[in-house]
């Protein structure tokens, strides 16, 4: 098997099982937004933890343990440069959060408040039957 | 700035590739598997299966390296290269449909 045909084994993603909005503890959002690489990354996990990151979507990275195929946190590339202007509301209120970051301090409780919004009313969207499915595209 | 390791890609005409301390510790922080595997990220630059061109930004490659996670065969490690300097790295479970800009011959 040459390379080529390898990778096309790995453009696919695997089923996700996403966290339930009304079980996250905002205690245990942790959040950062890296200037440099324009990543901002959630965890629901209080801190970090080892795992895995699938790609979701355009600019959508999902994290789940080593262990299980339920996400536990969530990576956004091109944070700054794409994600933030296609948010009409989240693109008003970014240049307040970003000024209560510096390179030194990645984090702010604006920027938490900012994550838990953007998990319950973004990422994770109630069904028909209460069910939550992970979004995948834009509202 | 002190540099963990100061290297060059496999291309033809090998690209310069380095790991600052503050970077590795930014990797490290927000994604603790690669704590204490600088040796990894070195690997996945100097002998990657391929590069890809970023689709955010012009100035980004991507090295991606499989297998080389102990005990983790199937994963990706997924290195992100701006004008020689590693930004951040992680481990990857599916690729991205990305521009290959080089490929190793054989695997």
């Amino acid at each position: 098997m040459d390379t080529q045909q390898l990778l096309a084994e790995y453009y696919t993603t695997p089923e996700l099982i996403p966290p339930d909005p009304k079980t996250i503890n905002p205690d245990n959002v942790w959040v950062d937004y890296d200037v440099e690489s324009d990543i901002l990354v959630i965890y629901l996990t209080k801190k970090p933890v080892p795992g895995v990151s699938y790609h979701i979507g355009n600019n959508l990275i999902a994290i789940t343990p080593f262990d299980s195929n339920t996400i536990i946190g969530f990576q956004i590339e091109a944070w700054e440069k794409e994600f933030v202007p296609s948010q009409e509301q989240l693109a008003e209120r970014w240049p307040n959060i970003r000024r209560s970051l510096s390179a030194e301090r990645t984090w702010s409780p604006m920027l938490v408040l900012m994550a838990l919004l953007l998990l319950t009313g973004y990422f994770l969207k109630p069904g028909e039957d209460e069910h939550l499915a992970l979004a995948l595209t834009p509202a | 700035m002190p540099l963990l390791f100061d290297t060059y890609d496999p291309r033809p005409s090998p690209c310069r590739v380095y790991l600052t301390e503050e970077r590795y510790q930014h990797i490290c922080t927000r994604h603790p598997e690669l704590t204490d595997h600088v040796d990894l990220i070195q690997q996945a630059v100097e002998r990657p299966w391929f590069i890809t061109a970023d689709e955010h930004d012009d100035l980004v490659e991507n090295y991606y390296s499989k297998g080389v996670y102990p005990g983790l065969a199937n994963l990706w490690l997924r290195v992100v290269v701006k004008q020689g300097k590693i930004l951040t790295a992680y481990l990857v479970g599916n690729l991205k449909k990305e521009t290959i800009i080089w490929i190793r011959s054989s695997s």
